[in-house]
């Protein structure tokens, strides 16, 4: 009788180590197995739409944070107005004091075929995502060349390059004064962003100063400028003249 | 059940329990925190991933086409950690009417269940100016879930290890702790049957062993010591009665001896009165023996008070008889007590008195002298009878208290004793708190004496 006493309490004690064993994994499963497909509702927290500036694009292309890929181009004959409206805002942001090469700059505008790519990246600035927009207007003819690369929501120049159609000086000495006008103009631009000068580009190329008949000298320029990027230590050249 | 039993089955249910609760406890705590944080770092995910939508979403002019959005879905995604494993962007007409109802800037958060992977699935409803689109964010608990299954695995071998050892080892101490207990038990079996005295042989250094030990080891002893003083108060009442019957039948034989010589014979007139005169001397020392022994029990059982008495008085008082047995038996004696107040009951102390001094007088030769007297000490008064007498063989003076003994049988039923008269001195003796001290020497004389305690003190230790 006290053989089967104590068997019988042996049994119970292994029958509660079992249970102590086994019986919480499997409550937690069961637990696991009822959250499944049940649906939890919640609010999505919207964080600030922020802002990028000029000077805050140009430290993060320094800093090569931003990467510019062409993965949309439209090539159209006809841009639409927003694209054209930006075009006309950047010459005329960069040659608002001259009027010749911003009259002349429209007029080759006008009249070619503008190619037109854009490309959309995503960068973070204070932990929040912004989405960035860089637009490539593009003309090559055989007389002309113009092109430029704009981040369309800071509205900044990332490089501009083209080729200025003839300017006429009557004195030889007016030539130099003119050219580093216009330099400054470029760096005006970027020196207006707080941007130290190995942080952007400024270069105007003179190929071709040809005296003409009436004793007028036509000066072709050439320009270049635009943002630098960590390691492409251009800096800027005053001009560079050659024939 | 036993007691081993009982302590092996608490001990062991108390270190299974401890140990399921509290790695119960920790485990689900540990594999709640893994759930909790992995899906944290998704919903800060899908929130950036909601953010970065509606920033393109700003550029956009219109809807996006199917490419723009992976376009766009490829940049978030390169942003995101490992949390996110998939993510699309549909617009209402693409997703089934579940997730319509959602309203702006809500999400929906469940899990599913995907062909042995467990995915949390969140559905965003972002509204721009141009559409409504529904972002979905997958993230991968797999390998959450199989942390958390291992995590369990190991509850179960860690408590079974916890459970096995703890179990062998509350064995093994169940069973030395109770071990001394079963041998006491064994012990305190043989003292029941009669093995008194026996001891309890345990060699365990706790504290409450070793006392319990110890208590059964007195208690052996205290038994094995109350039985045989048990016995030998057998062997004493077994003797007096013996002794009882004894004196009782010499006297009884005698009056039947006379009482048969007139009922069967012829006597004379002065043979009739001689056995008349012996039945009367016989029946006349039953009394007196039946008087001793109801003095004797009473002394034994009831509790005198003691009073203050002056020891001189009690002397004058006590002189009176001296002077009779003087004359009785031709002795002389001196007596000397001191003003003293002693504690005593002046019956008593003149019984006792008189019992003394008589045994003094039987004791003593014609012409010889004894004396009694009183010595003050410190706290006491002791008392001195003394005599020239035969004397008492030292290997006798431990029994001359005991009932019925008589050192000289002959001369004592000559002068008509029983042998009770220092038993019952010895009871009065033990009455006033003190007893009798015999001195004697063969054929020089014998000293008793015994003290009282001065006026103010019951007891005194002298």
């Amino acid at each position: 009788m006290r053989l089967l006493k104590n068997m019988g309490v042996f049994a119970l004690l292994i029958i509660l180590t079992c249970g102590v064993i086994f019986i919480p994994p499997f409550i937690s499963g069961q637990r696991e197995d009822s959250i499944l497909n049940e649906t939890v509702f919640r609010n999505y927290h919207s964080g600030n739409r922020p802002k990028i500036t000029s000077e805050q694009l140009a430290r993060l292309y320094y800093e090569r944070e931003i990467n510019i890929g062409y993965s949309l181009l439209n090539k159209n004959d006809e841009i639409g107005d927003v694209t054209r409206e930006s075009i006309d805002n950047i010459i005329e942001s960069l040659f608002s004091n001259d009027e010749n090469m911003l009259f002349a700059l429209k007029e080759i505008l006008n009249d070619s075929d503008i190619s037109y790519a854009q490309s959309n990246s995503l960068i973070k600035v204070n932990n929040q995502p912004i989405a960035l927009v860089f637009s490539n207007y593009s003309i090559q003819n055989k007389q002309e060349y113009f092109e430029v690369l704009y981040e369309e929501k800071s509205k900044t120049i990332i490089s501009f390059s083209c080729n200025v159609p003839e300017k006429r000086f009557t004195d030889l000495d007016d030539i130099f004064p003119y050219i580093e006008k216009t330099i400054n103009n470029m760096t005006d631009y970027y020196e207006k962003m707080n941007l130290s000068p190995d942080q952007y580009y400024a270069s105007i190329e003179t190929p071709y100063i040809s005296e003409n008949e009436d004793n007028t000298y036509s000066v072709y320029l050439h320009i270049y400028f635009g943002l630098q990027q960590y390691d492409d230590k251009i800096g800027y050249e005053e001009n560079v003249i050659y024939n | 059940m036993r007691l081993s039993i009982k302590f092996f089955c608490a001990a062991y249910i108390i270190v299974l329990f401890s140990a399921g609760i509290g790695g119960s406890y920790i485990i689900k705590n540990i594999n709640d925190t893994l759930w909790d944080t992995r899906a944290e770092r998704v919903n800060t995910a899908v929130d950036y991933a909601a953010d970065s939508f509606l920033a393109f979403s700003d550029i956009s002019y219109g809807e996006l086409s199917d490419s723009q959005k992976n376009d766009v879905i490829r940049q978030i995604r390169s942003t995101l950690d490992d949390s996110v494993s998939d993510m699309d962007i549909y617009t209402a007409n693409d997703i089934n009417s579940g997730y319509t109802t959602l309203n702006e800037n809500e999400c929906a958060v469940r899990f599913i269940d995907k062909g042995n992977r467990i995915l949390m699935e969140t559905v965003c409803r972002l509204d721009t100016e141009v559409s409504d689109y529904y972002l979905f964010v997958y993230s991968d608990f797999t390998d959450i879930q199989n942390q958390c299954d291992l995590f369990w695995s190991r509850y179960g071998i860690v408590v079974f290890c916890i459970s096995a050892a703890s179990g062998i080892i509350l064995f093994i101490l169940t069973k030395r702790i109770t071990k001394p207990l079963n041998k006491l038990a064994k012990t305190a079996d043989e003292i029941a049957v009669g093995n008194y005295g026996k001891k309890a042989e345990v060699k365990n250094t706790d504290y409450e062993i070793h006392a319990l030990s110890e208590s059964i080891n007195s208690m052996s002893a205290a038994i094995q010591q109350k039985i045989n003083e048990i016995g030998a108060e057998l062997e004493n009442r077994n003797r007096f009665v013996a002794d009882f019957t004894h004196e009782m039948k010499t006297p009884m034989t005698s009056i039947m001896g006379y009482s048969q010589l007139l009922i069967s014979y012829n006597l004379n007139d002065h043979e009739k009165k001689q056995a008349a005169k012996a039945i009367y001397n016989e029946a006349k020392r039953l009394e007196k023996l039946s008087l001793q022994l109801l003095d004797l029990y009473v002394y034994q059982q009831e509790t005198t008070e003691l009073t203050e008495l002056n020891l001189f008085f009690i002397g004058e008082q006590l002189e009176k008889t001296l002077y009779f047995l003087s004359k009785k038996y031709g002795v002389y004696y001196k007596m000397a007590f001191g003003q003293n107040m002693v504690w005593a009951d002046s019956v008593l102390l003149l019984s006792l008195l008189y019992n003394l001094a008589d045994n003094a007088f039987k004791a003593s030769p014609q012409k010889s002298e004894i004396r009694i007297y009183s010595v003050a000490l410190q706290d006491c008064v002791r008392i001195y009878v003394e005599d020239e007498g035969r004397g008492i063989a030292k290997e006798n003076l431990k029994l001359l208290t005991e009932p019925f003994y008589r050192e000289d049988k002959s001369r004592s039923r000559k002068f008509g004793g029983a042998g009770l008269g220092l038993s019952l001195c010895k009871e009065i003796a033990a009455i006033h708190g003190t007893e009798l001290v015999f001195e004697s020497e063969k054929d020089k004389g014998t000293r008793v004496s015994f003290a009282l305690a001065k006026g103010g003190d019951y007891k005194c230790d002298c």
